[in-house]
């Protein structure tokens, strides 16, 4: 088996000692085997490490063992204090692996949670219609401005029109009044309309804070990033402080 | 390094190992009372788990001797050892209900080599006497009645020769050799336990076996007695 072994030290530290080594150890692969027999069959050196390797395998179980030197069995005291309370023990569990999904999950409606209370933020739900008619007009008024919508004198109408005084009677008094705080007076006046009354009450029943899914929004995920926001607390106090170092 | 890809076992193995007088390694099936032991645990585990500490106590007495030997070699410190093996039981009192696989002996043995990986990391941490005990006549060979006390003298310097060889190769292989050779677990197992694949426990266990091999070298003729 051995009659070809004539190569030489240079030769052999071209050779896969650990090839051989596995070899040895019948761990190689299949197609390397037949490489590995060759070096072996071929060079004295790797012969004699593949008797070494197997060698040192089989000493292996020589080795010194040390006596215990303390009885590891726990005490009833003991047991007692290393189940804890029952907060520890919720908090244990959830420190678990198999709670691993709850940190991703609380962020997650976290999230969803603060969207929708932003998003029910931004309903005009409170504020007046009218608001929003006027808006344009005002931030576009300038003195080469086209005059104003009737609509728009309309709405303004009642703000102006709280003397109390029937149009008639205006007309006389303007024609007898030289004060110009009433010049002044006549000219904002607007003719109302018929149903220019209705206005007011108009604008009340749009600021009535009377739109539901505004406030489920708001409320319920304000509700959700909170708990979600307490989920979070708890998973990091329980990994921090109650996660075991040795079930890594 | 770890790049050595898994190769078919344990049929080719035993093959392999005929051809060249090797005995392969008992497979798990192979082990003695292998079934029994884990029905045996798992009914212990069933009872500690409702609230039986003598049911645990068990389990701590049939393990601890095993246990003290594994990661007294890991970490060549008995203290040290023993305060890993103590910090082992407790962690496994405090999650048995964590308990899910077959074999309690390799969920105990994971933890246990886990806290015998921060002893090792701690003293690298902080070296100061990195293996204490090389010399501490305390340490002892397994023993055999039957041989004589001239055997015993060099079987006791060949050990201590193979414990001084153990320290110098890599904490990874070291505790990869220890599982494979000594305590008997198959590659499978020990890649679950230390969290690593079949390929790279594979080339652990024979990268640490060259370097064992050129370590004891000039004393091979010692090993072989």
């Amino acid at each position: 088996m051995h009659n070809g072994r004539s190569l030489t030290h240079s030769e052999h530290r071209r050779h896969d000692r650990l090839l051989v080594t596995r070899f040895a150890m019948a761990d190689a692969y299949p197609g390397e085997r037949d490489e590995a027999l060759k070096m072996i069959e071929s060079c004295a050196e790797c012969a004699a490490l593949a008797a070494d390797v197997r060698t040192v395998a089989t000493a292996m179980p020589r080795l010194p063992v040390a006596p215990r030197t303390r009885d590891f069995t726990i005490s009833a005291e003991q047991a007692e204090k290393l189940r804890g309370s029952g907060l520890a023990r919720w908090l244990r569990m959830l420190a678990m692996p198999s709670w691993g999904a709850l940190r991703p999950v609380a962020g997650v409606a976290l999230s969803i949670g603060l969207v929708m209370a932003v998003v029910g933020a931004g309903i005009p739900g409170m504020q007046p219609a009218t608001e929003f008619t006027q808006e344009p007009t005002e931030q576009g008024a300038s003195p080469a401005n086209a005059p104003e919508p009737a609509a728009t004198k309309q709405a303004q109408a009642p703000e102006v029109d709280n003397s109390g005084v029937e149009p008639p009677e205006r007309a006389a008094i303007e024609q007898a009044s030289p004060d110009p705080i009433s010049d002044l007076y006549n000219q904002a006046y607007v003719e109302p309309s018929p149903d220019a009354d209705d206005a007011p009450r108009d604008a009340l029943s749009a600021a009535a804070p009377a739109n539901p899914t505004r406030d489920l929004l708001i409320y319920g995920g304000l509700m959700i990033a909170t708990l979600s926001l307490a989920l979070l607390a708890l998973a990091w106090i329980a990994r921090r402080r109650f996660a075991d170092p040795l079930l890594r | 390094m770890d790049e050595i890809a898994d190769s078919p076992l344990p049929a080719d193995r035993e093959s392999a190992a005929a051809a060249i007088d090797v005995p392969a390694a008992p497979t798990k099936s192979e082990r003695p009372n292998y079934e029994l032991q884990h029905a045996r645990d798992r009914a212990l585990v069933e009872q500690a788990l409702g609230g039986n500490l003598e049911a645990f106590n068990e389990l701590v007495v049939i393990y601890q001797d095993y246990l003290f030997a594994l990661v007294v070699r890991v970490v060549n410190d008995r203290d040290s050892a023993a305060d890993a093996v103590q910090e082992a039981f407790f962690s496994c009192y405090r999650n048995l209900n964590r308990f899910r696989g077959d074999s309690f002996r390799s969920w105990l043995t994971r933890i246990a080599l886990n806290a015998a990986t921060d002893v090792l990391r701690y003293r690298k941490r902080r070296p100061a006497d990195p293996f204490p005990e090389w010399e501490d006549d305390s340490w002892q060979p397994p023993a055999d009645e039957e041989m004589s006390p001239e055997r015993q003298v060099m079987r006791r310097q060949s050990s201590s020769m193979l414990a001084t060889a153990m320290a110098q190769i890599t904490d990874d292989q070291r505790r990869a050799i220890i599982l494979f050779d000594v305590e008997g677990f198959d590659y499978q197992e020990i890649a679950d336990m230390t969290g690593v694949s079949l390929g790279t426990v594979k080339s652990r266990i024979h990268r640490g076996r060259l370097a064992l091999r050129d370590i004891l070298a000039p004393d091979m003729e010692l090993l072989r007695e």
